[in-house]
């Protein structure tokens, strides 16, 4: 056997195992969507009709805090903690965190909510950076402000659960707009479910539709190319990644930018872990961990329509550092957490959900980027005949794109957020697109997450955002280790 | 020649199934703006026809006759949107009409289906237009959660005494229906619930009673007096903690008596939860105890009891200021935070 003939034959059994892998993966998406279009329908005639403004009313209602880490906020900080005073919800507390600004965020705040400085001290049930002062608002008595050094966005939601006192904790980015029902219904499963610890609802794209003091007035999708392929990335993999595993095993991962939990196991879990890049699905994968491991409740639900907006990086520089970090964020948490793959005492959580998270998530970068290598070798080398390579192609594209239309199926039949017939044009245009270089470019974004994961790196990467608003002055960057201004990984799956 | 075969096969599939996906998208856009036309002038003389029904004492037959004569899904959206704003006579005008145009025969109809979907949405239709007292107390023992739940949820607004009972005996298990749903509805009868609810809580205790210790906190009814002070006593402390809320709730010697021993009890949630107690009900004379309170090792337990001091008015704050000299540091840090706390946030955490 030659060389040329050897390295043919390897590229051959390597094309052979993509092909496989390409099988699995794509039947479980099939699995995924089956279970989300039987938990929407579900979920649809269950809330169809719902009379929610009862809830309103209710003097038996669970608290909430509202925790929302703020860093150089002083553009926007006062737009979006009026916001979230507005939201429905009868028994609702807001802590804002400032961590650490460098610009007039706390003046901003002291100036707007007329807030009273009290005496710093607080029970410190889990550990964050120092905090320098503690203010209560003399006009809004549900609102509590934390002044503390910096210490990223972990340190500043541990800071802000101290100081909560609600029965549940949610947990926002200061710049997510929130829908004022969202509350409403995302409370719906800790008050029918005691197994419940922790629910997590839709995150959208807010780059192009229309927002008024803090609220989504219209939306629309974006015509620029980047934020477009978000809208349709963030639709597939919330209304049908996430929405099947409701059933197949409960999910892994609740947003960062809007999530809500049960404090007393927060705080039994020793709240965020300050050292990961993904300690939104840290959390959750300890919280879930410890439920099984002791015997009590571990379910997580995700609810579709409570939804909260955000802005998307709308670069390719600043999207490839959020796709970086998310990337090291998945490996690190699943790494941290190893002991549950395959493990039988975690139920369907060890078993189905946390595989799939280390085959289909963490490592199908790495898999499609040798298959991808392997198919140009091969047909160079003549071991791969180029009918086979474009069928090939074709189906895996189309099968992409067929999964993303079927998520916008679910988004038209239930929700039909997207009005003009131009927008849900542009909604089939990205996701028909998507898949030709957008996809490759996240593939590679993903790689260099492994690789920096792999040289040890725990840097958060700058993000920029613009702003929801024309009016609004753009954000400065915040610097090194200060990152309560990103969203976490909105979306991963 | 095989896996090429497959693949195009793959392929066609692929292309009906988008094909279809891209139907489904147009084609429901397209459904749903051509209904929601067609919908739009009948909804705007549906409403004008419903608000003149729920404001005038006459009834118009030309309005009765324009609202039977609209699609059910029409009357129900209709229906739906006006009658949360509704109250008294004009909410029970609505009633009438609903039962006269057919809506609640239709939704007492739908109670009867052998699809759960179905009888969720009757419930919820006759809790929103009124009626079902034949059909929806047998649905509080449903099969199906949801529509225990929004039977429950219906029987809040018709506290008849056997609903009560019902009610009042689901207490037992509140996760059939689930435990909010039971003590929001119990909360919404209100008076006509108390003689059950407190002979339940005579004969129950521990977790049984906690659900109706909270029902019972919220209506601040003597007669639950004798179930409080007995279930300050109950071995849970989480029964303890609400048995001394609902204390709070009522007052009298006794009661406050026993809310002063809690304060020694050894679990920190029953402590907090008399001296809050004791701040509600404005007991001054407990401000030296609970100045004590200010050095117990519990932040919960220090924190309610300097809120239930400013609660006290001047001998609390009186209390309060001594304690910024009290040589134990949480004591007077306490202290500090709670008077320097504003008004109404004070206030407001008082009641938590």
């Amino acid at each position: 056997m030659s060389a040329s003939e050897i390295a043919a034959w390897v590229l051959v059994k390597l094309e052979l195992a993509i092909l496989v892998y390409f099988l699995v993966v794509n039947g479980w998406y099939f699995i995924l969507l089956v279970s989300a279009s039987l938990e929407m329908r579900r979920h649809a005639l269950l809330s169809r009709g719902q009379a929610r403004w009862k809830m309103l009313g209710s003097r038996v209602v669970p608290g909430i805090s509202m925790l929302a880490p703020a860093y150089n906020e002083a553009a926007t900080i006062g737009e979006s903690v009026r916001a979230l005073l507005a939201l429905y919800y009868p028994n609702l507390e807001v802590v804002v965190v400032n961590d650490g600004s460098r610009d007039e965020t706390m003046a901003v705040m002291i100036d707007q909510f007329d807030l009273a400085p009290i005496h710093p001290i607080f029970p410190r049930r889990v550990s964050s950076a120092e905090v320098v002062a503690l203010y209560r608002s003399r006009t809004h008595p549900n609102l509590v402000v934390v002044d503390k050094k910096n210490g990223g966005k972990a340190d500043a939601l541990n800071a802000g659960l101290n100081l909560a006192t609600g029965e549940l904790v949610c947990a926002i980015d200061a710049d997510t707009l929130i829908e004022p029902d969202a509350l409403i219904r995302m409370v719906r499963p800790f008050i029918d479910d005691d197994k419940v610890i922790a629910a997590g609802g839709t995150i959208r794209i807010a780059n192009a539709s229309r927002v008024e003091s803090g609220r989504i007035m219209e939306t629309r999708v974006p015509r620029r190319a980047i934020p477009g392929f978000q809208v349709v990335e963030y639709l597939r993999a919330f209304l049908f990644g996430r929405l099947g595993w409701n059933r197949l095993g409960g999910n892994l991962i609740i947003s960062g930018a809007f999530g809500l939990f049960r404090r007393d196991l927060m705080l039994a879990a020793g709240g965020y872990l300050h050292e990961t890049v993904g300690e939104d699905m840290e959390l959750v994968l300890r919280l879930r961990r410890i439920g099984y491991e002791q015997g009590g409740a571990h379910r997580v639900d995700f609810i579709p329509d409570p939804v909260a907006w955000t802005e998307a990086p709308s670069s390719l520089r600043v999207l490839s550092r959020q796709r970086d970090r998310w990337q090291r964020g998945l490996a690190d948490v699943l790494w941290r957490h190893r002991g549950l793959f395959l493990n039988p005492r975690y139920g369907r959580m060890g078993t189905i959900v946390y595989p799939y998270f280390v085959f289909n998530e963490m490592l199908a970068p790495v898999v499609e980027f040798v298959g991808l290598v392997g198919v140009i070798l091969g047909l160079v080398l003549g071991a791969i005949n180029w009918p086979f390579a474009i069928l090939f192609f074709l189906t895996a594209y189309g099968l992409g794109a067929l999964l993303t239309l079927t998520a916008l199926v679910l988004e038209e039949m239930n929700f039909h957020r997207y009005h003009t017939f131009g927008d849900r044009v542009m909604l089939v245009v990205w996701a028909l697109l998507e898949n030709l270089g957008y996809r490759q470019l996240t593939v590679l974004w993903r790689l260099k997450g492994m690789w920096n994961y792999l040289r040890g790196s725990q840097q958060w990467g700058k993000m920029e955002r613009k702003g929801f608003t024309a009016t609004q002055k753009p954000r400065p960057e915040p610097g090194p280790g200060a990152d309560a201004t990103d969203a976490g990984s909105k979306v991963r799956a | 020649m095989d896996s090429i075969r497959l693949l195009d096969v793959a392929l066609v599939v692929i292309g009906i199934g988008s094909a279809t996906a891209l139907a489904l998208i147009f084609g429901h856009a397209a459904r749903a703006a051509w209904r929601e036309a067609r919908a739009r002038p009948l909804l705007e003389r549906g409403r004008v026809a419903l608000a003149a029904v729920g404001v005038s004492p006459r009834v118009n037959d030309a309005d009765v006759a324009l609202l039977r004569a609209l699609p059910q899904r029409l009357q129900v959206r209709l229906f739906v949107e006006l009658m949360p704003s509704m109250a008294g006579t004009q909410r029970q005008r609505l009633a009438v009409l609903a039962h006269d145009i057919g809506l609640a025969r239709a939704a007492e109809r739908m109670c009867q289906s052998r699809k759960w979907w179905k009888r969720l949405r009757g419930v919820r239709l006759l809790t929103a237009v009124g009626g079902g007292t034949d059909v929806v107390p047998q649905l509080l023992l449903d099969r199906h959660p949801a529509v225990r739940a929004e039977a429950a949820e219906w029987a809040g607004e018709h506290g008849s005494p056997a609903i009560v009972k019902t009610l009042v005996l689901l207490l037992e298990t509140p996760d059939a229906v689930g435990s909010w749903v039971l003590r929001d509805s119990l909360l919404r009868i209100g008076t006509p619930v108390i003689p059950a609810l407190a002979a339940y809580l005579e004969t129950h205790s521990g977790a049984q009673a906690e659900p109706a210790l909270e029902v019972a906190a919220g209506m601040a009814e003597p007669r639950f007096a004798a179930a409080a002070e007995r279930l300050c006593g109950d071995p849970q402390p989480r029964v303890r903690a609400l048995a001394a809320a609902l204390a709070g709730a009522i007052g009298g010697d006794a009661l406050v008596r026993r809310l002063e021993g809690l304060l020694g009890d050894p679990d920190a949630a029953v402590r907090a939860a008399a001296a809050a107690s004791l701040g509600r009900l404005g007991h001054w004379p407990a401000a030296s105890i609970l100045s004590r309170m200010l050095r117990d090792p519990a932040w919960i337990v220090r924190s309610q009891s300097a809120l239930a001091m400013r609660r006290l008015g001047s001998p609390g704050l009186l209390m309060l200021r001594r304690a910024l000299e009290d040589p134990d540091r949480f004591a007077a840090d306490i202290a500090r935070q709670v008077l320097d706390m504003p008004e109404t946030t004070a206030e407001r955490d008082q009641y938590r």
